[in-house]
């Protein structure tokens, strides 16, 4: 697709990024090939059975994510009667036709902030970016809190 | 003077009433200088953010520039797949952009340091958005807490993105592009000549001093930021 930007910037061509003359006359435009992802793994406050979702607070691009990819799995803080979207429909992010995996999983943003929810745990994350700072400390942690052992 | 304060107001002070006005993630000082515009000179300003809220009126400011916290009262919701096309439509009057290097024709680079990009000396985070709203915006104002020759250089050794650049300011001055080229505008008080000469890797000519914040504005800079998130990029 044709995309505005990339003016000046060394990223189109260590990208691969081919240029086009616009047809319509609008001069020299870079063209972007599809991203197609095999997955998107995106995490919501509330979904229902059938895998409709709905996202409080920002959106960032995860519906864009998830209608770019093959398969798309959701997280969620709850999992809420069918009733809640059908009463709202307009506040639903992703028809449930569009979502191949629904996953409860409360505080599933941690240490990552979920709006209405939590916030980002400050505390953790700087914990993390101590013990990152060296490859001993880095394993520590993956160990510790990521691989469970 | 506390820098954090100075640049605050200086960043600010580049913004006009009426205008839309966007910042991205890590970026609280850009955040702070918004909120601080509307208060004093720029009450019609446009505020949209990384997270997609317009004119939040947040109870606190939060240190994480994409925090829910910026979402309170805001009236409606404008997210970043809206705001790349708003750019698109040349419809954006000011993005804050920054960069690991910055260079005299006022090119960023946030891809990779040393000579080749598929083996960089040092692989940075990468240029988020830049490459599409540097030439798109109608004016882009670069900030960095760090001025030194390794930051500000003749010329980048990747350029990530480029365009529009109105000002650039530092802990120690403010740049002006003028023709595609950055340019002294001035130095901050009790900063001297030599020391931005020293710190930036092409020639500058003399400029004057940096007008200092008035009361208005440190009032008011105190009653958006009580809690100096401002000073979060200086480490503190």
């Amino acid at each position: 697709m044709p995309f505005a930007g990339f003016a000046g910037s060394d990223l189109p061509k260590v990208s691969g990024f081919a240029t086009m003359r616009d047809p319509y006359g609008g001069g020299d435009v870079v063209v972007i090939p599809p991203i197609r992802p095999d997955v998107a793994l995106i995490h919501v406050q509330e979904a229902d059975e059938e895998g409709n979702l709905r996202i409080y607070g920002s959106p960032y691009e995860d519906v864009l994510l998830a209608k770019a990819s093959v398969r798309v799995v959701a997280t969620a803080e709850r999992i809420v009667p069918r009733q809640r979207f059908v009463s709202q429909p307009e506040l639903t992010a992703l028809p449930g036709f569009l979502v191949d995996l629904v996953v409860e999983a409360p505080l599933g943003a941690w240490p990552t902030s979920c709006a209405g929810d939590y916030g980002y745990d400050k505390a953790f994350i700087t914990s993390y970016v101590a013990a990152a700072t060296t490859q001993h400390g880095f394993d520590a942690f993956l160990r510790e809190h990521v691989l469970g052992r | 003077m506390r820098t954090a304060d100075l640049m605050a107001v200086c960043l600010s002070r580049c913004l006009r009433d009426g205008e839309r006005a966007f910042h991205g993630v890590a970026s609280p000082l850009p955040m702070v200088a918004i909120m601080l515009a509307k208060r004093t000179h720029a009450p019609n300003l446009v505020y949209l953010n990384t997270g997609g809220s317009v004119d939040p009126q947040p109870s606190h400011l939060p240190a994480s520039t994409s925090d829910p916290a910026l979402f309170h009262n805001t009236p409606a919701m404008f997210d970043l797949l809206d705001l790349f096309d708003l750019s698109a439509r040349g419809e954006l009057d000011v993005v804050f952009h920054s960069g690991i290097q910055i260079d005299q024709r006022g090119r960023i680079n946030l891809s990779a340091l040393g000579d080749d990009y598929r083996r960089p000396k040092v692989r940075l985070p990468g240029g988020a958005g830049s490459a599409h709203l540097m030439p798109t915006a109608r004016r882009v104002i670069l900030w960095r807490t760090r001025h030194d020759r390794q930051t500000f250089v003749e010329s980048v050794s990747f350029v990530t993105a480029q365009g529009n650049v109105d000002r650039v300011v530092t802990p120690l001055c403010v740049f002006k592009g003028l023709n595609g080229l950055l340019e002294l505008e001035s130095i901050h008080p009790d900063v001297t000549f030599s020391q931005v000469q020293d710190a930036t890797g092409w020639r500058l000519a003399k400029a004057p001093a940096t007008p200092l914040p008035t009361q208005i504005e440190l009032a008011a800079l105190e009653a958006v930021d009580p809690d100096c998130v401002r000073d979060v990029e200086f480490g503190r």
